[in-house]
């Protein structure tokens, strides 16, 4: 019974060893480059002229945000390559991704909301770029809503699968927004449509920005290769009980 | 059983990690408001008004880390006491069978 369970989640005693290696690695990593991201962000990069202060909120609000958008690219793809193939382990890298990216948006939208009321002096206001972040949110809540009331099994994955989809269609809207409409989120900086005339001043933004996006993608495979391997043993309990019962 | 026992400790590891750069950001915040006011920080411009938003935004985040974390930790807890109930009743059954 528990051979099941850890064969499961871990992939035998040789997987297991190779995943042990991966995780202390992403973890360890992960610790190493928060201190340095801290250090830079408070000590080494300087205070941006314009904005002040309170710009140094942009070294976590953008990789937040940048990582909100690919959590609901990676729960499309699970979702399609489960409804290709069937396989469970689609639809738990799904789940899972999806449980992330509930985490990422609201961080997205709680530090761009504090980040306004103490530059601009509003927390929130209806504009497209905001807007749509929203909508994304939304659309995480509403596929884990849609699994939690679904019936168990293939049929839920599938319901789900479908607001994933539909979801997927909103990162590029999110990231165009301030394109294609007048809205009062700042022009894109960084990024392969990004304006010239707005791009940052210094060098040292730019460096402090990358290690931080990379401190956070970091954080985050470590994140949701924990929260995979538990949905996976979450799974395989199941499984256990149905026999039992 | 054994991976269950190092998933919770990694994630105890992880939530002490948590707690201890979450203390750190405190610190190094106050150092910066210190820096700040001591007029080392010099241009600077609109700053220190600001700085309580700057410090909501890093503890808010680490924070919501920190909980998810926590929350992953309990689950994994949780999960082991059930594989461990599940084991004693696999033993009273097959000792009656």
């Amino acid at each position: 019974m528990t051979g099941t369970t850890e064969i499961t989640t871990s992939g035998g005693p040789e997987g297991r060893s190779i995943g042990s290696i991966v995780r202390y690695v992403l973890f360890a990593v992960s610790a190493v480059m928060m201190a340095v991201t801290l250090y830079m962000v408070f000590f080494w990069v300087p205070t941006e002229l314009n904005l002040g202060v309170s710009q140094r909120i942009f070294y976590f609000h953008v990789p937040l945000g940048w990582l909100g958008m690919l959590s609901i690219m990676v729960v499309a793809v699970a979702s399609i390559m489960h409804l290709i193939t069937g396989k469970a382990k689609w639809d738990d890298m799904a789940y899972s991704t999806a449980e992330l990216g509930v985490l990422f948006a609201t961080l997205i939208l709680v530090t761009g909301s504090i980040w306004a009321r103490g530059d601009l002096g509003w927390w929130w206001t209806w504009d497209a770029k905001l807007t749509t972040t929203l909508v994304l949110w939304f659309i995480y809540v509403g596929y884990l809503m849609v699994r939690a009331y679904s019936p168990k099994g293939s049929q839920g994955a599938r319901y789900g699968s479908v607001v994933a989809l539909i979801g997927a269609v909103d990162a590029p809207i999110i990231y165009m927004a301030t394109v294609w409409w007048r809205t009062a989120h700042p022009e894109l900086n960084v990024g392969p449509v990004a304006n010239e005339g707005d791009s940052i001043g210094s060098s040292k933004i730019y460096i402090t920005l990358l290690v931080s996006t990379l401190m956070f993608t970091t954080l985050y495979i470590y994140m949701l290769i924990e929260r995979y391997s538990m949905r996976r043993t979450e799974a395989a309990l199941d499984e256990v009980h149905q026999i039992f019962n | 059983m054994k991976f269950i026992r190092y998933s919770i400790n990694l994630l105890r590891l992880t939530g002490i990690s948590a707690a201890v750069a979450l203390i750190l950001l405190a610190s190094m915040t106050a150092t910066a408001k210190v820096a700040h006011a001591s007029g080392v920080v010099q241009q600077n411009l609109r700053g220190e008004s600001e700085l309580p938003w700057l410090f909501a935004v890093y503890m808010i985040t680490w924070a919501v880390f920190f909980g998810y974390i926590f929350m992953i930790s309990r689950r994994q807890r949780e999960m082991s006491k059930e594989i461990e109930a599940l084991k004693r009743a696999l033993a009273d059954r097959e000792s009656k069978s």
